[in-house]
């Protein structure tokens, strides 16, 4: 019965949503998703310790609430994956109750984002559940539960600091006016300009590979698909498009900035996660008669 | 050269090898040495095919449907071989068996496009791991879903102590796909995670397995329950796998790579 709060929790969700819309993101840069963070892990901790006997806790560590968060997560991610997902614009233009609901653009609606934010809070009680306890501490389990919530971690705390910039880098003059994806223009630290562009292509005449070079005040360096450069902390650079009919002449390429501070920490939980997944391969099997 | 137009001459002698193999161990009472070694001369046989248009190619056949078709049909005869010779069931070679020849005979029926031609983003060290992983697992899920289906059937049996074993193997190579995957979009994409409807559909699919999982573990009498999860999971991977190519939500999947091509 006690599960039924879960499912109360996630209509109050859908509620907010139907009501004000979206999730605002914006307000959640650093250093407020820090804060919040913050307040939030002491709570749990504080819970957890100070608190241990009473409902609320022994509710969120029951069998009942894990497997609950587990059903609400695959019911949210399955909204993603059957509904076309749209802009923020174009899902803001309809008016269906879908809609409303957030369907359209649900990856920042509030059911989404409390469906996580339940998930990662399950999961960070039963990780200081798992710590607690050394007697029955199992490296699988550590290496699964903190792997998996590092990386969640990372990247809903950190979705707000997250940008991405298209930016056209051309051969005859430097430059360092890059776009958001909403068009808005803003301006790098530094200025780019295309050196050299190169193309080869399949017999065929797909092109198989190409490269750019670019010039930044600091230094020079080559992109290629699958080859980013990392050209300030927690910023890389990506070479995406050409001029195609141009070819080896294209007078610009493409390229996207990705500013992703927390990547760091998303990049650690997956790497635990790995190694969870290996050691879990290496477990001893169950024996079973039949 | 091996190309697409031999397959038949590799595709019935395994066909035939993996019956033998499926035939003696119905027949023995005890683990059939015979049959396992039928079954691994299949697998011989499948490999020859595939490392051969792996030359041919001169890159690697992981790219189009009947690509990963064909790694399908290999990797679900070593599952197959492979819980034979860890746990013995009679039953499970003629089920790989089974499977493993629907694969095939599809790629004989309707080959896809073969060409040379790798694309760029696609030309990464991540992309064998990552795809033949994935393959994998998808391979011993997929007998952890016949696990499934026969106990849903036939009750008295308790056969998901085994389906766990299969699906802790399953669940850990998915998740090396799955991360494998994430570390290469952010090389290639810039992001680790962007919930394009393939990676939704990966993602609800992995959860299924962390339910049965936890299931399994906290709740271990709901075992109907654990066997529609083996089952439905199973579905979510299909559609992951090639079923989002019809579904109206994925039409600008970045992960289409054999549309319209």
């Amino acid at each position: 019965m006690k599960n039924l709060f879960l499912y109360l929790y996630i209509v109050l969700a859908f509620l907010v949503q139907a009501y004000i819309g979206n999730f605002p993101l914006s307000m959640m840069v650093f250093p407020m998703n820090l804060l919040l963070a913050a307040v939030w892990i002491t709570l749990m901790v504080w819970l957890y310790t100070k608190m241990s006997t009473s409902a609320f806790t022994r509710f969120l560590l029951s069998p009942g609430t894990t497997i609950h968060s587990l059903v609400i997560v695959i019911v949210m991610a399955l909204i993603i994956g059957l509904f076309p997902q749209l802009s923020p614009s174009e899902a803001a233009s309809q008016d269906t109750l879908l809609a409303r609901l957030g369907c359209y653009d649900f990856v920042t609606s509030w059911p989404f984002l409390a469906a996580l934010f339940l998930l990662q809070t399950v999961l960070g009680m039963c990780i200081l559940r798992g710590w607690r306890h050394k007697k029955h501490f199992r490296p699988r389990f550590f290496f699964v539960h903190v792997g998996l919530w590092l990386a969640l971690f990372g990247g809903f705390w950190g979705a707000a600091d997250t940008e991405i910039l298209r930016m056209p880098v051309y051969r005859e003059a430097p430059s360092n006016e890059a776009f958001h994806e909403d068009g808005r223009p803003t301006f790098l630290a530094y200025n780019l300009q295309l050196h050299d562009f190169q193309v080869d292509y399949y017999a065929n005449g797909i092109p198989s590979r190409y490269a750019a070079t670019l010039c930044a005040p600091a230094d020079t360096f080559t992109l290629e698909v699958n080859h980013p450069y990392s050209i300030l902390w927690g910023e890389d650079i990506y070479l995406t498009s050409y001029d195609v009919q141009k070819g080896a002449q294209s007078p610009y390429c493409i390229v996207q900035i990705v500013r992703e501070p927390w990547k760091y920490v998303t990049a650690a939980g997956i790497l635990l996660l790995l190694m969870g997944a290996v050691l879990i391969f290496f477990r001893k099997p169950k024996h079973s008669r039949t | 050269m091996i190309t697409w137009n031999s397959f038949l001459y590799w595709a019935i002698p395994t066909f035939v090898l993996s019956v033998v193999g499926s035939v003696l161990s119905l027949r023995s009472e005890k683990r059939s040495y015979a049959a396992m070694f039928a079954t691994l001369t299949a697998v011989c046989v499948l490999s020859g095919f595939v490392a051969g248009l792996w030359t041919s190619l001169e890159r690697p056949p992981l790219r189009t449907m009947g690509e990963t078709r064909l790694w399908y049909s290999l990797f679900m005869l070593i599952a197959g071989l492979f819980t034979y010779i860890r746990w013995g069931f009679r039953w499970i070679l003629s089920f790989s068996t089974l499977v493993s020849t629907v694969f095939l005979v599809i790629n004989i029926l309707r080959p896809d496009i073969h060409d040379r031609s790798l694309m760029p983003a696609l030309q990464s060290p991540w992309f064998i791991p990552h795809v033949t992983v994935y393959i994998f697992s998808y391979s011993v899920l997929g007998c952890a879903f016949l696990l499934g289906l026969y106990n849903l059937h036939y009750k008295k049996k308790d056969l998901l102590p085994v389906a766990d074993n299969l699906v802790h193997i399953g669940l850990c190579f998915l998740t090396l796909g799955m991360l494998f995957g994430s570390l290469w979009a952010k090389e290639a994409w810039g992001r680790y995670w962007s919930w394009d409807p393939k990676e939704t559909w990966a993602v609800i699919t992995w959860v299924g397995y962390l339910l049965y999982i936890h299931l399994r573990l906290m709740r271990p009498k709901l075992r109907i329950w654990a066997c529609i999860l083996l089952i439905l999971s199973f579905v979510g991977l299909q559609i992951c796998w090639y079923g989002i190519n019809y579904l109206p939500s994925a039409q600008n999947s970045v992960h289409a790579y054999t549309r319209g091509s």
